[in-house]
């Protein structure tokens, strides 16, 4: 993972005020000391239950929200501070609901013609135009779909459109935030083959969120799970489905159903405490539902340890 | 694991259609489908979004609202006609023999009431029950579903809980009157996998501990593998395969089945393997293709599948399909063991 760096983490970290009363602001820790590394032409997955930071994570090294502190590098460089106008056309979004994220008074050619517009992608409509129907079939749409709205589209269909309106400005790195998550089983699977079909032509980088862990190792080369704005292991898909070693991940693995009735009935499961999100001041931020903890849990937090080549966890059990 | 026989039927749907009058033509969004629920037994309805796996639910518990009209068909739950019941038949019935729990458990629940007023709301509408009694009961039932605080949480609001929370409390508000069936619709989906798993643990205990039967509407083949005794597949509105789970999962008949099977990547397997997608989009409701509604998309359409919809057929016991490729018995039973 050192060599070839497209997108590098450091200790990144947003919040966001929930209450404001006279002195006393509170804040959530959305995004709390987060580090990472994407190498060009890998795919990352996030996964992680709601409100973990997921988005909040890929929004805030979009720069789409400030970051509070730490560094993001994109292709060796510090962006952190910058003027982003030059990297948004290398780094785009797709996003989950992708009726919500078209104007629906635009055609759908306009609209994926908007981003080379505004980045002076081709001289001439003309050129633009074209350059959109050579996109729109090589997300499996048809010329005669350019001029319709986006209300004419089935759910699939609209994934198209966000991901070739993604496409069109030549991104190098792509997040996909929960992007087939709302899908139907059936096209579903049509997605995740474009988006792998997308990665090799074009040689893109994802960081893939999504709360199906199924689909997370499927598209993955790694895994990052995060709990409550904090990473919790990290490492090859391989390594955290086969071999979790953080409790956390150990009953995420263990609770997704399998397609099976006898392996998914034989699974052994391992137990987790009733949800509690309230965020312990010290220690592990999972001490409150782990079944496992020592004295040392609620006082120190676990630092990041490499506990196997590739893989990276922190809690203090290991 | 064995299937189990069941004698008790409980629940007989009969060539149920539903159809919704909209001014661009009528959607027919239930389009004759059939099944049984035996007393005891959890039963999985599979299928995509507009595969009518929801309002058939609806329907049963007389829930459908206008436009929907049922065309024709007929429910019977013990022997009597559900869909001949007068408004104040069917209040008694629904809550009392059936319950329903749904998707949204936040907007299932009124925001404006204490959890504990709802809970004792719905024993004091079944039952002759004094104000003391309905709220021992409705703290037993909440300590049943998992909730140990159960006294805290029925001075609490809507708001104050969680997603799991809620559902469990709209699992014991579903469960107070002891039903006989439990419908649940898609009850785990809007929320987290470690919870999603727990909810199902309990919703599966409690059906043993009770012995009553369960319809699970669901677009999780996991979820149905897991704790299902026999799974309906729905596509455009019809019942296009129905049979034990085993029988099912593992030698599936119909090509939608067998193409889903393959669709769903999975968190167990060994090895990468490109997932083989079900070609083609969903059916349109307001104009359904004609003949057998899965032609468009199906790897293996014949000519006469384009012309007339397949009849269902039964295979072996309690395991039917309707494909044209089911018909001509003999071979094409060997081509199905082949392909697998």
């Amino acid at each position: 993972m050192k060599n070839s760096v497209l997108l590098e983490v450091k200790n990144l970290k947003k919040k966001f005020v929930v209450s404001n009363n006279f002195r006393k602001k509170k804040y959530v820790r959305a995004v709390d000391g987060v580090s990472f590394s994407i190498a060009k032409g890998k795919t990352l997955g996030l996964v992680g239950e709601s409100g973990c930071g997921k988005s909040t994570l890929a929004r805030t090294l979009l720069r789409l929200l400030e970051p509070e502190s730490g560094r993001i590098f994109f292709a060796g460089e510090d962006i952190t501070h910058v003027n982003m106008r030059p990297y948004r056309k290398k780094m785009q979004i797709v996003f989950q609901d992708p009726a919500g994220s078209l104007d629906p008074r635009t055609r759908i050619c306009d609209s994926i013609a908007e981003g080379m517009l505004i980045h002076h992608i081709g001289t001439s409509k003309q050129e633009r135009l074209e350059r959109v129907l050579q996109l729109l079939e090589k997300v499996g749409l048809n010329v005669e779909h350019a001029h319709r709205y986006p209300h004419e589209f089935s759910g699939g269909q609209l994934q198209r459109v966000g991901i070739a309106r993604a496409l069109a400005v030549g991104p190098e790195f792509v997040v996909c935030d929960e992007a087939v998550s709302a899908l139907d089983v059936s096209c579903q699977s049509q997605i995740i083959n474009l988006l792998e079909d997308m990665q090799e032509e074009l040689n893109l980088t994802y960081l893939f969120i999504s709360h199906d862990v199924s689909v997370v190792r499927h598209i993955s080369d790694h895994i990052g799970v995060m709990y409550l704005g904090k990473l919790v292991e990290l490492g090859s898909s391989d390594e955290i489905v086969l071999r979790p070693v953080h409790p956390y991940t150990k009953t995420l693995i263990s609770s997704i159903p399998i397609p099976d009735p006898v392996l998914s009935r034989a699974r052994e499961r391992v137990p987790i405490s009733e949800e509690d999100s309230s965020m312990a001041l010290a220690g592990c931020r999972f001490c409150s539902r782990c079944d496992f903890t020592k004295p040392i849990c609620f006082e120190v937090e676990p630092d990041m340890k490499e506990i196997a080549p590739d893989h990276y966890c922190a809690c203090h059990l290991i | 694991m064995q299937s189990k026989h069941y004698s008790d039927k409980l629940l007989e749907v009969r060539d149920l259609k539903v159809s919704f009058p909209t001014s661009r033509g009528v959607v027919r969004a239930v389009n004759g489908i059939s099944y049984d629920v035996h007393r005891g037994e959890v039963m999985g309805i599979v299928g995509e979004s507009g595969s009518g796996k929801s309002v058939s639910a609806y329907s049963i518990i007389g829930l459908l609202k206008s436009p929907a009209v049922i065309d024709g068909g007929s429910i019977r739950f013990e022997g009597r006609d559900i869909l001949s019941m007068s408004r104040k038949q069917m209040e008694k019935f629904r809550g009392g023999e059936i319950s329903m729990i749904f998707q949204d458990p936040m907007s299932s629940l009124d925001p404006v009431f204490p959890i504990g007023h709802q809970l004792t709301e719905t024993l004091h509408s079944h039952k002759k029950i004094s104000r003391s009694d309905a709220r021992q009961q409705a703290i037993q039932m909440l300590q049943s579903v998992g909730i140990r605080d159960a006294q805290q949480v029925m001075k609490k609001y809507r708001s104050e809980l969680s997603g799991g929370m809620c559902q469990r409390v709209m699992i014991a508000m579903a469960l107070l009157c002891g039903p006989k069936l439990l419908i649940a619709d898609e009850p785990t989906t809007a929320l987290d996998v470690t919870i999603q798993d727990q909810i199902i643990r309990l919703l599966k205990d409690l059906q043993e501990r009770n012995g009553m039967s369960m319809i699970f509407i669901t677009h999780n083949f996991g979820i149905v593998a897991d704790i299902c005794d026999s799974v309906s597949i729905m596509y455009g509105g019809t019942v296009v395969e129905q049979g034990s789970v085993n029988d099912v999962f593992y030698s599936p008949l119909h090509p939608y089945t067998k193409a889903l099977m393959k669709a769903i990547p999975r968190v167990d397997y060994k090895e990468y393997e490109r997932l083989i997608p079900v070609e083609g989009m969903p059916i349109n409701a307001l104009s359904p293709p004609g003949g057998c509604g899965f032609h468009p998309r199906c790897a293996s359409c014949m000519q006469i599948c384009r012309q007339k919809a397949p009849a269902r057929k039964e295979i072996s016991y309690g395991h039917s399909a309707s494909c044209w490729l089911l018909e001509d018995v003999q071979e094409s039973e060997e081509a199905v063991v082949n392909e697998k």
